[in-house]
């Protein structure tokens, strides 16, 4: 089994909040969830990516209890999804794509069913309802009628839904899509407090740059296969083997290009402006050596940068942008 | 966010600590009642509300705020008023000394049963069906809910709707009482009989919901629902018509009241199976939906028996009373086989852990546990107990009007033909499996097409033969339940025949019988699984003597802390 195992910042427990073992899930001939296995431990945020129709909607309801897998199992809290679903959603808060809100109903109400769904009665219930309307934000809109809620609002409601009975799994599907950029922030944010205060986050999104921000570690679904797991800079490590590098010189960079065409360690040498951009193949002391025979050369190097590799490279690395 | 505790984006955050100790201002709700109510009234509908459904008191919520629900009552009470301002005025002078009662009466129960048998039962079809539609049966359905509280949500729901409606025209009801013409136990027999259909519909509409999930399947339920509504509120108003007129006469007929009590049982039973599939349809895959179905077969069987029996004492019945109720059981029977045949081969863990151990416990109880093959073995044993206890009364009662012969053949082969046919369907099913997945549905349309073509063959090769076609029975009818049972019971086939048929079809319902125990041997022989270490843990965590929490935080019950 591929493990994630928790940031160093965090305390590791010796038991995963979520585990999927060997999860399959088969729909007629389409193969969804291909033997998809990770662990997730408390306060880690574990970001789920990859291409539509990857399977991560798939997995995700099967965590949630809302589906059935082919094979394997998934547990939250050591207990599982098919046989003990009952306790199960009692640890888990799943926020769907969508937003699962009812007509006729203000946010006070919506919440305070859920929160009596839940179980919780009295003091509890309103003390679950302020907590969840102060951390999302909602305390004013608390009697306003979700009907006339804005995007963004919808979303803080359906996370004040999710958290209402305060589950120690959390499992977000796509909750960024839609919002604006202020809006984004403050879900992070709101993520990130979610995850210190001890619960196991799955989070799946489109917006990779905002996973990387967040995610303690990452698996990559494609296909229904998970690619690969583990934290940014650990996945980075195993399947980037180059660097990207930005060079400027004073009066041009064509004749640098010319000369580091020669050179072995660098492919895909592009000008883009006044600036150069190439692929070179080697950790950071060879780029340094790179930059000393530059200057060597004779070129009279004003900016001379490597970027590290994002999860966006790791992600289009990984990936081979099949669907099914 | 103006938020003195906003952060650098504007996000207003709580401080660390997800706990309730941590908001101790929140003790009390936001929008907390003035003291308008006695503080021991007050504290005591608050804890009375506590206890009260999610869904009921979040669907009132509703229908308090939705125009649809006012636009009806106002239609409802503009109705009424109409009704009575119109009536009275066209009555005229002679409202003192006319008996007029029962014609405003039929005026208001019209207006009645058009709420309660169209209205409430649409709404209650609609509540369910657009969870699916408005994306909310998922958040639902993960929430601690259990199907059956949605369930009684749903159904609470409805019934707080039908107490609004006769709330609302019960005066007027009452007035029509006042004027004559209508005796007391009319006006509270029909919408006594108004608000049974109304829950028993409302009650199908959920079965409906529960069972469609597509788009195109709502569509095509929802007309056949309103069309069924439509057809039960005119009977209803049939029926008052028809009450009004000459009820006092039925009332007083000696078999009425116990025809009355029969019809409550069968109602009742059937609200119990309604009751127990929607909440079937609506529980996770892995969960016992079969035993509480299955006990609801056997009580209906047992009512179905004890009123035929309570028949039987009282009105002396012939033999023909048994040859005509002994369908209804076939009917029945091979309705609920169809369905428990289909169910799902893999008994799972969950289900396993609850099965009995002791021998006394296996032997009883083992045809009530989920699978086709105990299912098969259920239907095959409560006909059995339906056809000695048939065959018991038979034998007991001289008089009949048809041969004895024909009477026995009519009564075994009926019961044969549904043990042989759902074993042959169970076989096919068990076959199709191998291949492919096959859901409840898919199994019972096997049943289905396997009885429509055991009907329909040997009228298509009498259709095709003319002289087959010509012979009231032949051989090729023997496939044909329909065909079989009507030329016995219309004394068209010969003595021989008959004894052959008595020996051929029981013998190849056993044989049937026989492979299907033997397939079904891997069902009976599961045996009880022990709980996972994990739950053991969290059974003792919420174990009651230690103060159970009633959710993760740990927090006593809420009794405690209000």
């Amino acid at each position: 089994m591929v493990s994630a195992t928790p940031s160093a910042k965090r305390p590791a427990p010796d038991r995963p909040l979520i585990e999927l073992r060997g999860l399959h899930r088969v729909f007629g001939d389409t193969h969804a969830v291909r033997g998809v296995s990770f662990e997730v431990y408390p306060g880690q945020v574990f970001g789920y990516i990859g291409p539509n129709g990857a399977g991560k909607t798939t997995s995700m309801r099967i965590l949630a209890t809302l589906d059935e897998p082919s094979a394997g199992d998934a547990l939250v809290d050591g207990l599982s999804v098919i046989e003990d679903p009952d306790r199960v959603r009692r640890r888990l808060g799943f926020m769907p794509d969508y937003y699962g809100t009812y007509q006729n109903v203000s946010v006070a109400d919506y919440l305070d069913f859920f929160a009596r769904a839940y179980g919780l009665r009295g003091a509890e219930r309103r003390r679950a309802i302020s907590f969840a309307t102060d951390f999302t934000g909602l305390d004013p809109l608390l009697h306003k009628p979700i009907d006339g809620l804005s995007k963004g609002m919808k979303q803080r409601l359906a996370l004040g839904r999710t958290m209402i009975h305060d589950p120690a799994v959390m499992v977000l599907d796509e909750p960024a899509a839609g919002l604006d950029p202020r809006a984004r922030i403050e879900l992070r944010e709101m993520i990130s407090r979610l995850a210190a205060l001890g619960k196991a986050v799955l989070i799946s999104s489109h917006i990779l740059t905002e996973l990387a921000e967040i995610c303690d570690s990452v698996g990559i679904l494609e296909q229904g296969r998970l690619l690969a797991v583990g934290s940014v800079d650990e996945i980075s490590a195993r399947v980037a083997t180059q660097c990207y590098v930005t060079i400027r010189a004073v009066g041009g960079v064509a004749p640098v290009a010319e000369w580091l065409a020669q050179h072995e360690q660098v492919s895909d040498v592009a000008i883009e402006g006044d600036r150069l951009r190439l692929q070179h193949a080697g950790d950071e002391a060879a780029q340094a050596d790179l930059l000393a025979e530059l200057v060597a050369a004779g070129f009279r190097i004003i900016e001379f940068g490597s970027r590290a590799v994002s999860l966006e490279d790791v992600f289009l690395h990984v990936t081979e942008g099949r669907v099914q | 966010m103006n938020s003195p505790a906003a952060t650098e984006t504007g996000t207003r955050l709580p401080e660390p600590g997800y706990s309730a100790a941590a908001h101790p201002d929140a003790a009390e709700p936001a929008n907390a009642r003035p003291a308008a109510l006695p503080t021991w009234l007050d504290r005591w509908l608050e804890a009375a509300s506590e206890r009260l459904n999610p869904i009921l008191v979040k669907e009132t919520r509703q229908a308090l705020k939705s125009p649809q629900f006012v636009l009806w009552f106002l239609v409802l009470l503009a109705a009424c008023w109409v009704v009575t301002i119109g009536g009275i005025a066209w009555i005229g002078p002679g409202v003192h000394y006319a008996a007029s009662g029962g014609i405003l009466f039929l005026a208001y129960y019209f207006i009645l049963a058009a709420a309660l048998v169209v209205v409430v039962p649409f709404a209650a079809y609609r509540s369910l069906a657009s969870e699916q539609e408005d994306n909310t049966r998922d958040v639902l359905m993960v929430s601690a809910l259990t199907p059956r509280q949605v369930i009684d949500g749903k159904i609470g729901s409805a019934t707080l709707q039908i107490v609004v409606y006769l709330s609302a025209l019960a005066p007027c009801i009452a007035f029509t009482y006042l004027l004559r013409g209508i005796d007391l136990l009319t006006i509270l027999l029909l919408p006594g009989l108004a608000v049974l259909a109304s829950v028993g519909l409302s009650m199908l509409g959920l079965v409906l919901a529960s069972a469609t999930r597509q788009r195109y399947s709502q569509v095509l339920t929802s007309v056949a629902l309103v069309a069924t509504l439509l057809g039960v509120c005119y009977w209803c108003q049939l029926a008052a018509v028809g009450a009004v007129r000459e009820g006092y006469l039925v009332y007083r007929q000696p078999g009425f009241w116990m025809a009355v009590a029969a019809g409550l049982t069968a109602y009742g039973c059937a609200l119990l199976l309604a009751y127990f599939g929607a909440a079937a349809m609506n529980a996770f895959a892995s969960a016992n939906r079969s035993t509480a179905l299955r006990r609801a077969l056997f009580v209906t069987q047992a009512c179905f028996v004890g009123w035929i029996a309570v028949a039987w004492v009282y009105y002396d019945l012939d033999r023909q009373a048994l040859i005509s109720a002994a369908p209804m059981g076939w009917v029945f029977w091979l309705f609920a086989g169809a369905l428990l045949t289909s169910e799902r081969p893999i008994l799972s863990e969950r289900v396993r852990r609850g099965l009995p151990t002791t021998p006394f416990g296996r032997f009883f109880t083992t045809w009530f546990n989920p699978g086709p093959g105990t299912g098969y073995l259920f239907v095959a044993a409560n006909l059995a107990s339906l056809l000695l206890l048939a065959l018991a009364g038979m034998f007991v009662t001289p008089v009949g009007r048809l041969a004895f012969e024909n009477e026995l053949g009519f009564i075994v082969l009926g019961a044969a033909y549904v043990v042989g046919m759902l074993g042959v369907a169970r076989l096919i099913i068990l076959g199709l499996r191998r291949f492919a997945t096959l859901s409840l549905l898919g199994g019972f349309l096997v049943n289905f097409l396997l009885l429509l073509g055991s009907a329909g063959l040997p009228e298509l090769i009498r259709a095709s033969v003319t002289r087959i076609g010509r012979m009231p029975f032949s051989w090729y009818d023997v496939v044909s339940p329909v065909r079989v049972l009507d030329v016995i019971i219309n004394d068209k086939v010969g003595s021989l025949d008959l004894q052959i048929l008595l020996i051929v079809v029981p013998g190849v319902s056993a044989c049937v019988l026989l492979i299907n125990t033997l397939l079904a041997a891997s069902e009976i022989q599961q045996t009880r699984v022990p709980l996972p270490q994990r739950v053991i843990e969290d059974d003792r965590l919420l174990d009651p003597t230690h103060g159970r929490p009633v959710n993760p935080w740990g927090d006593a019950p809420a009794d405690a802390a209000t």
